[in-house]
């Protein structure tokens, strides 16, 4: 009886509306799970592709041959477009190092940037930002941060590495039930916006809402609104994006690409070549039925105007447990996607930094299942690289080594053929930024973030 | 949600099943928001810590034993969520003297209002997580006790020293005064 007393006192002072949580709050936290950071956004960049097959482990250390690095080699900053990333909850899970020496790491509650190679991170986020927005990194010096205010989306952009920041018009979002939006710039000035608007509760009132600028995000205009044919739109699963990614490969050639499946993938791609106002199906391979599904997609990642990858992989992050991942290429802008291989029976992460040059992790299943063991960690992961664009595949013999404190490689990206970064983490929070500068043959720790 | 159905969602969402996942969030959407606004105490940072907390337990549901119910577990996520937007916020946790009554105290009679928020605000944090928990939303203690990873003992000690800090501040007052 005197508990019930307590109860209706908390119950009152503690109330926060009948109307709480908002009915609209799954539908956000389904729309970020689908675009849940580990596969998708943790790309060190300019790699252009990385796909990243969730927890996995590594750790680096151990004596191989030492190959030194010349400093004096120059690396050319990147400015390759890449699919917008989600909110992260790990301080390094937004990391995107646009070269040797600068990099962006937005965790969803910080925005921080290095230009030590990762050692020192610098707060560069613009007054006021709140904890819940999400990041895009073009090059080392423009990027771009929305975040919902109240009805509208709120764009902010800097042009010079995070000390300024210039807020763009607010765009309609009806409410901020859409989720995560998708942002992409191709060059500085052209860039998209791919929003979930809904214009009530009910969810089948939701569109699909592409906004284009081509004055840097000074300006957004309404581009297409329900961009594919009638009959053609994928995804029956309330809670997803028809449309989970927007990319381009230049100012008027882009793709919206549809990876909202419940079990077997159903490749759904339009292509646009007036800057996204009007939009088309584009004919993609039927990938192979021994796909371990439910599956998901990821790019399509423009190395050029002709160029672009698209990775389907299984959602299950763990390798001993998913099945094979499948690579589509293009070399025409996409009139005709090819599937290429990727080795071994499960991959754990994959990563280009242009149309030829790639990076997998990827061995059976029996092999990741020994590796993973938390008690007793196993041998050097199996890391594989490709010169043609994955038509052949071989080894890299890496120091990369489970550890039982920092299982997991979150992801992995290269500069050019040496220069690469990974991410690994423990089970819990912790994680390490680690770099190679030969290639993937030898890592050592950057910074490790508590 | 029925035991088997649950065990069942579990072993789809830990062999990658994003619906079955999202089934178990909804089954505890309301429970968790409510933990999360009694703890923060804002509408906005309350969906940013169940939001948060969905991404860390999709990213770890394979640590989530077997036979465990999802509940308590998500719940032990969220809490320790709200620790940390609370600790950015550098909010302060005041600890209320340890001397407790031990003075006749009407078991009905229990702080209310702006009163019972101030005490509950100043309870350590594990002790609030586990009054919330018990009281407000009405959690069992064996699953109050999962979610916060302590035995039911431990925990029965936990809410009685809350408890005792909940009472109107006269008769704190005055045991204090009769035992200092």
């Amino acid at each position: 009886m005197a508990e019930a007393k307590l109860r209706r006192n908390l119950n009152a002072v503690f109330d926060p509306g009948e109307d709480f949580p908002p009915t609209t709050l799954l539908m956000r936290t389904f729309a970020m799970l689908d675009v849940e950071p580990k596969p998708v956004r943790r790309g060190t960049r300019p790699l252009a592709l990385v796909a990243l097959v969730g927890f996995f482990l590594v750790a680096a250390f151990g004596l191989l041959e030492l190959h030194v690095w010349n400093s004096q080699r120059s690396i050319p900053e990147r400015q390759t477009p890449r699919t917008s990333g989600s909110l992260g909850s790990w301080a390094f899970g937004g990391i995107d190092m646009v070269s040797p020496t600068v990099g962006w790491n937005s965790s969803g509650v910080s925005f921080t940037r290095t230009t030590d190679g990762g050692s020192h991170w610098s707060d560069v986020a613009p007054p006021g930002l709140g904890n819940s927005f999400q990041a895009y990194y073009l090059d080392a010096t423009h990027a771009w941060i929305t975040r919902y205010l109240g009805s509208n989306l709120i764009t902010l952009r800097t042009a010079n590495g995070g000390m300024t920041w210039q807020q763009g018009t607010p765009v309609f979002a009806a409410h901020p039930s859409g989720g995560s939006p998708r942002i992409y710039f191709v060059d500085q000035m052209h860039g998209w916006l791919l929003l979930l608007a809904a214009s009530g509760s009910n969810a089948a009132a939701y569109a699909d809402v592409l906004y284009q600028t081509s004055d840097a995000g000074a300006h957004w205009q309404l581009a297409a609104t329900n961009p594919a044919p009638r009959d053609w739109s994928p995804g029956k699963d309330t809670y997803c994006y028809q449309w989970c990614s927007v990319s381009f490969a230049s100012a008027s050639t882009g793709w919206l690409m549809g990876c909202c499946w419940s079990n077997q993938p159903d490749l759904r791609l339009l292509v646009s070549h007036d800057g996204g106002v009007t939009w088309k199906p584009q004919a993609a391979p039927r990938v192979s039925a021994k796909l371990s599904c439910p599956c998901s997609a990821e790019g399509p990642f423009a190395f050029d105007d002709r160029h672009a990858m698209v990775l389907i992989r299984s959602r299950n992050p763990y390798p001993a447990l998913a099945g094979p991942s499948t690579l589509l290429v293009t070399s025409d802008a996409g009139d005709v996607w090819s599937i290429r291989s990727l080795p071994g029976e499960a991959q754990m992460i994959v990563g280009f930094y242009d149309s030829n040059h790639g990076w997998a992790i990827a061995g059976s299943k029996a092999l990741f299942d020994s590796l993973l063991a938390l008690e007793k960690p196993g041998g050097a992961l199996p890391l594989y690289r490709t010169d043609d664009g994955g038509i052949t595949w071989v080894q890299v013999r890496t120091n990369l080594v489970p550890l039982s404190d920092y299982l997991h490689v979150e992801a992995l990206g290269f500069l050019d053929e040496r220069t690469g970064f990974a991410i690994r983490s423990s089970i819990g929070p912790t994680e390490q930024l680690l770099r190679t500068t030969d290639g993937g043959r030898n890592w050592t720790v950057v910074g490790t973030q508590p | 949600m029925q035991d088997r159905a649950e065990q069942d969602l579990i072993a789809r969402a830990k062999a990658g099943d994003r619906l079955a996942y999202e089934s178990l969030l909804a089954s505890v959407v309301r429970p968790a928001t409510r933990l999360a606004f009694a703890i923060l105490e804002d509408r906005s940072e309350a969906e940013d810590a169940f939001q948060e907390a969905a991404l860390r337990a999709w990213r770890r549901i394979q640590n989530l034993r077997r036979e465990k119910p999802f509940q308590p577990w998500f719940m032990g996520i969220i809490g320790n969520q709200c620790r940390e937007i609370r600790r950015g916020h550098w909010w302060h946790v005041l600890r209320l003297p340890e001397h407790f009554s031990r003075l006749p105290i009407d078991e009905d009679e229990w702080l209310e209002g702006e009163d019972l928020r101030l005490a509950v605000k100043q309870l350590p944090e594990d002790q609030r997580l586990a009054i919330v928990m018990h009281f407000q939303l009405d959690m069992p203690l064996s699953d109050v006790a999962l979610a916060l990873g302590i035995s039911v003992p431990g925990l029965k000690t936990r809410i009685n020293r809350a408890l005792k800090r909940l009472r109107p501040a006269l008769a704190v007052s005055d045991a204090r005064t009769s035992h200092g």
